[in-house]
């Protein structure tokens, strides 16, 4: 229903998820040539002998990568769901209508004592109505769980019934994840999420259910899984009701293309680049390009600085009457070829034009706007941390703006583009973040230590964002970690406490983003944190085999690094509320970006996920 | 429209200006941004407000705006202005508030952040409004330009390209590389003296090779003019004998009528030049026909070209690398742009730790014995503790391969740079020793005690070789057991091992009693250990001492 690769979920204290699908491969996390790495070691008995510290890290990487096929390490489940996942991949080509299949194909991915709930519930609840959308929802308990069709036809019954109620309907994508597998004799359980597109000339209709499948063990040695059973556990459909075009419209080129950057630098994927520089300029192969907008040129229209990649230059576009871009970067001294990852577009010196800030591996730089988009760099600051996010706000409220800067991970880590999080759910061996405190004449003192910023102060944090959750007059801070738990910092009159654990947001996950927003009309600021969902992290994290002999809270807190992101409800008395679950907010593929945001002008704060981490050539189904 | 993106940040701002929030994004994948034009056509409404302060920083960043409206229930919605939020990304600072059909509006409440407190009624839906701290009253902004509508892109995207010019960002040392002419000998691949050198690799049956070869076998005459020389190498045939691939290509190259340098490349110079191409893009891609690597007069890579290169393109970049007085960096990118940080050196270790990690030691040892014992070591090599580090790693897999002497070379190279390190004359001893050069070794383990007094694997070592060593200019029994009775005592007699060593010595010296004691010590440790070689060992030699016997260790 809306763009084909950003999710949003409408909210109304409730949040509908409405995706589109994004395909990633974890494997892709390490560069493969690492994995012809060979042990270095002597065979004679020597101990311990100094050598390359890179190698090391390789040989460690690849002791990683060993792991990385479950297969060998036993999981009998990624057995099953590997045939599940084929059997599921034949029922979508049948609901799609790809190449037919006949009935003698069906009873290979069927049993023949096959029984099937119908999987569209007769009568949803409206959960929300709108002149723009309709929601429709039911959960089912097993008391309302009726079998309505018996054997191979009865599948067939069974798949149709999904159908929603409106004529000429066709299927536009059809996805499905498997979030968990129980493996049993004679039969195998697993739960599916299912995921459908469809539209008419009228609208665009989209379904996302959750099926228990209960796969009977094949019949021949090297068959797939047959389908015994098909019920409906939860299910929700979305329809567009003024108009079969998304939401959103892709008009990339409309606004760009008359800029030569376009078509030679940002049409082309991060994959495209790798292969065509040397990666030694910083080209980061993860593609974690940040946005700032702000209007630099004084015409009241926003303008978008773009932060690149190393080896190719940053763009500052201008925005014109008509609603394009146009390409001032050289003009505007802002080009610079070390990779960027963000920037803040910012009145700095209390001028009256907007001055820019931006974050570059380990350093800060900041530029003085002239008022007419040429920008003067003023300051360099050089530190250990690589940075990724900023945020700035007046935290001391002296009337000017500090910045606040989240490093990842330090510069001696930073030779494959990822640190070495240790241990993985609670890494406390990343960088230092960095406050720093503006004090007039392009002149900022690091402030972090006597504000109390550095407490807990040793993760990789990837964003942060200013609130005064608490109402009391100044600027609270909180801070997403990947790979652990989070940072709240509440500021007392400039002095910061980390009070995370107390107000119940540490979030141990893979944090990515933060954004702050009243998205149930109280008045108090909530948070919505961006993590990592991943199917196979579901499926493996939640079985007892994994991480038995550690302890329970160390495995709950691996289940939880897969569950997805977090929205907590600010209870206003200091402490928030994880309400996700209940609010259907977790589950956003692997996120990165995510912002409250009204988009469709109702009053009630939205939320938008950017996700996708590295695609691969197939369709894990995985994240 | 179902495509696939890896995105990341987004930013919200009503850029067509019609009263709706649309969406910039960035993507890991093309297009890397990317912009979403909201066409929300319901009757909602909006409002909303710039602001400006005064006392409080000019953006007013960390103001607290709360909407009063009016409708069927009352709402408040609330809103905080921000400066960097979600991942890597800055939203507008137009603070946007929908305002559902049938609503109008009570109040605006503004809370500064330097804490003054400001209402302000009387406002209408689907207008723009500045608010100037402390001022007395709005300012209604200009109604929002009409807009052309922006047209949704139907383009397909471009597909990756193939072709690929790859600069590294500093010309790069390369290593020793041979190949094999056509008369079937190996030549070290040199550019003569003021040329640059073009490597191409070829196949027969790689037709756009074949486009290449010809192109370039036409522009002979202006190749030369630009002291440029091309060397084609057949990559066929690896499994083949030389003969045979030597008469093939010059079959081939007959047919064709061609006239131009040739040769055959080994499966060992595929594989360096496979090193070059994977540490320049860090890219999983495996080397392809046609490849091609260009060199300066000093055998520097200049630049690789992956696919077929034109002769005019070639003489093009030979001539800017010649002549140009930038940096090589700023050839290096594809756009033009700006620096902050001074140009690097090249990375000169990649190559050698690319080598070593597949197994080809000795290939990197050259490396480093041409680029860094050269007179004046190209930059990049001032790092010495990492050079020494490489050679010793170098020396280590060397031994595993079985090369000692290789292995020695390499070990004292490392010391060379680094005489302070135990652990490599350690290794190094501990080769000399392997190949029974047992007196090097002594020399070797005198050394090491000379740092370290204590040492104990130079003590036991050397005791060992005192002790048992068949050159009798070596042996010296007293001061093995001198040594051997020393780690005993610094290890409390635990190691069977060192007791061994220990009995060794008494057996030298003609102290067959007390080899024999020691000897049952050790044993008895070494049972209790469970170390059955030990054990296997130590019977061996209590056997000896049983009659009357010395250990010789060679």
């Amino acid at each position: 229903m809306f763009s084909e690769y950003t999710q949003c979920l409408i909210g109304k204290k409730g949040f509908h998820s409405c995706e589109f699908f994004f395909v990633v491969l974890l494997l892709f996390l390490f560069p493969s040539p690492h994995l012809s790495a060979q042990s270095t070691g002597l065979t004679s008995g020597l101990s311990a002998i100094q050598g390359l510290s890179d190698s090391k890290y390789f040989e460690s990487v690849q002791s990683e990568l060993v792991h990385l096929d479950p297969r060998k390490e036993g999981w009998v489940t990624e057995v099953v769901h590997d045939g599940v996942a084929l059997q599921l991949k034949k029922m979508e080509n049948l609901l799609m209508k790809r190449n037919g299949e006949s009935p003698s194909e069906i009873s290979e991915i069927v049993s023949v004592s096959f029984k099937g709930m119908e999987l569209r519930p007769r009568d949803p609840a409206r959960v929300f109505d709108d002149d723009s959308f309709l929601v429709l929802r039911s959960e089912i308990g097993d008391s309302n769980a009726v079998i309505a069709n018996e054997g191979v036809q009865g599948f067939l019954r069974t798949l149709q019934s999904i159908m929603p109620p409106v004529s000429n309907i066709e299927i536009l994508s059809v996805h499905f994840h498997i979030v968990s597998v129980s493996v049993g004799i004679p039969t195998s359980r697993t739960r599916i999420v299912f995921e459908a597109e469809m539209r008419n000339g009228h609208q665009i209709i989209q379904q996302n259910a959750v099926w228990n499948c209960q796969w009977r063990a094949p019949n021949r040695r090297g068959g797939l899984p047959l389908l015994d059973q098909i019920r409906l556990e939860s299910f929700e459909e979305i329809y567009s009701k003024k108009t079969a075009v998304p939401l959103f419209a892709d008009c990339t080129e409309a606004v760009l293309k008359r800029n030569a950057c376009y078509r030679d630098q940002l049409v082309h994927g991060i994959e495209d680049w790798s292969g065509r520089l040397d990666w030694r300029f910083g080209l980061e192969l993860i593609g974690s390009a940040g946005i700032a907008v702000g209007d630099v040129d004084g015409d009241g229209m926003d303008d978008l600085f773009y932060c690149e990649t190393g080896g190719l230059p940053n763009r500052l576009f201008l925005h014109q009457e008509d609603g394009t871009l146009l390409d001032y970067s050289k003009e505007s001294g802002l080009n610079y070829l070390e990779p960027t990852h963000s920037a803040l577009i910012l009145d700095i010196d209390n001028d009256g034009d907007q001055d820019l800030v931006f974050a570059s591996g380990r350093y800060l730089l900041f530029f003085s706007n002239d008022g007419r988009a040429r920008f003067k760099r003023m300051t360099l600051i050089q530190t250990d941390s690589i940075f990724r996010s900023l945020s700035a706000v007046d935290y001391d409220l002296d009337g000017d703006l500090d910045l606040y800067a989240c490093g990842y991970f330090s510069r001696t880590q930073d030779k494959v583009g990822l640190g070495r999080p240790l241990p993985y759910h609670d890494a406390n061996n990343g960088t230092a973040n960095l406050l720093l405190e503006n004090r007039g004449d392009w002149n900022f003192h690091n402030a972090t230590e006597e504000a109390g910023l550095n407490q807990n102060n040793n993760r990789f944090s990837y964003a942060a964002s200013w609130e005064d959750y608490d109402l009391d007059g100044d600027p609270d801070l909180y801070v997403a970690n990947d790979f652990g738990r989070n940072n709240l910092y509440r500021n007392d009159h400039g002095v910061f406490t980390d009070v995370a654990a107390e107000a119940g947001v540490e979030d141990i996950a893979a944090g990515m983003s933060v954004s702050w927003g009243d998205y149930n009309h109280d008045g108090l600021m909530d948070l919505y944190v961006g993590n990592m969902f991943s199917s196979a992290g579901n499926r493996i994290a939640y079985q007892r085999k994994y991480h038995k002999q550690q302890a329970s809270d160390i495995r709950s807190s691996f289940q939880r690094h897969a569950r997805g992101n977090t929205l907590f409800e600010n209870a206003g008395d200091g402490t928030f509320r994880d309400v996700s679950l209940e609010t259907g907010t977790t589950r956003a593929r692997w996120a990165w970006g995510s912002l409250f945001a009204d988009l469709n002008n109702d009053g009630w704060e939205d939320l938008i996920v950017a996700n996708g981490f590295v695609t691969g050539r197939h369709d894990s189904g995985d994240l | 429209m179902n495509q696939i993106s890896d995105s990341r940040s987004i930013v919200f701002t009503d850029w067509d200006q019609d009263g709706d929030l649309d969406l910039w994004v960035s993507n890991r994948t093309a297009p890397r941004l990317r912009f979403l034009q909201n066409n929300l056509t319901s009757e909602n409404q909006f409002i909303a407000f710039r602001l400006q302060g005064t006392h409080c920083n000019r953006d007013a960043i960390g103001a607290g705006l709360q909407l009063h409206l009016k409708g069927d229930h009352p709402l408040v919605l609330t809103k905080t202005l921000k400066a960097g939020e979600g991942y890597l990304s800055q939203s507008s600072k137009r603070m946007h508030f929908g305002i559902p059909k049938n609503y109008s509006i009570e109040k605006i409440d503004v809370r500064w952040p330097c804490g003054v407190h400001q209402v302000f009624r009387e406002l209408s839906t689907n207008q723009e409004y500045r608010i100037v701290e402390g001022g007395s009253e709005l300012i209604l902004v200009n109604p929002p330009v009409l807009r052309k509508a922006l047209i949704a892109s139907t383009a397909k995207l471009p597909d990756p390209k193939q072709q690929a010019r790859v600069i590294p960002h500093a010309r790069l040392p390369m290593p020793v590389m041979h190949y094999t002419n056509l008369n079937g000998d190996p030549k070290e691949i040199r550019p003569d003296k003021d040329h640059f050198l073009l490597l191409s690799l070829w196949a027969a049956w790689c037709a756009p090779c074949l486009t290449e070869m010809e192109d370039l076998e036409i522009h002979r005459e202006s190749l030369a003019d630009a002291d440029l020389d091309v060397l084609f190498l057949n990559i066929e045939d690896l499994d083949q004998a030389v003969d045979f691939r030597v008469r093939k290509i010059n079959r081939f190259i007959q047919r064709r009528k061609l006239d131009l340098a040739a040769g055959m490349v080994s499966i060992g110079l595929l594989e360096q030049l496979d090193v070059v191409q994977r540490i320049l893009t860090n890219s999983q891609s495996a080397l392809a026909v046609p490849f091609s690597f260009l060199l300066d007069p000093d055998g520097k890579l200049t630049a690789v070209y992956k696919g077929s290169i034109s002769a005019e393109d070639l003489i093009r970049d030979v001539r800017t690398f010649r002549n140009s007085s930038k940096f090589h960096r700023d050839l290096a990118v594809p756009m033009a742009g700006r620096w902050f940080v001074n140009p690097l050196s090249p990375d000169v270790f990649a190559i050698p730790e690319k080598l070593l990690e597949i197994s080809k030691p000795g290939s990197a040892v050259d490396y480093l014995d041409r680029h860094f014992r050269m007179e004046e070591p190209s930059p990049g090599f001032q790092d010495q503790g990492k050079v020494a580090a490489l050679y010793s790693q170098c020396g280590l897999k060397l031994v595993a391969q079985n090369q000692p002497m290789s292995a020695i070379g390499a070990l004292q190279s490392s010391l060379d740079l680094m005489p302070d390190s135990i652990e490599n004359r350690l290794a190094l001893a501990l080769v000399f020793q392997s190949i029974s050069q047992s007196s090097e070794a002594v020399v070797q383990y005198r050394e090491i005690l000379k740092q370290d007094s204590n040492s104990i694997p130079a003590q036991n070592s050397l005791a060992w070789l005192l002790a048992s060593s068949s050159d009798p200019l070596v042996r010296r029994p007293n001061e093995a057991i001198r040594l051997a009775e020393n780690t005993c005592r610094m290890t409390q007699n635990r190691s069977a091992e060192l007791l061994d060593t220990l009995a060794v010595s008494y057996a030298a010296a003609g102290r067959f009693d007390e080899a024999v004691t020691t000897a049952l010590t050790a044993l008895k440790i070494a049972r209790k250990n469970g170390n059955q070689k030990t054990v296997e060992f130590i019977l061996v030699r209590l056997e000896l001492y049983r009659n009357g016997q010395v250990f010789r260790s060679e």
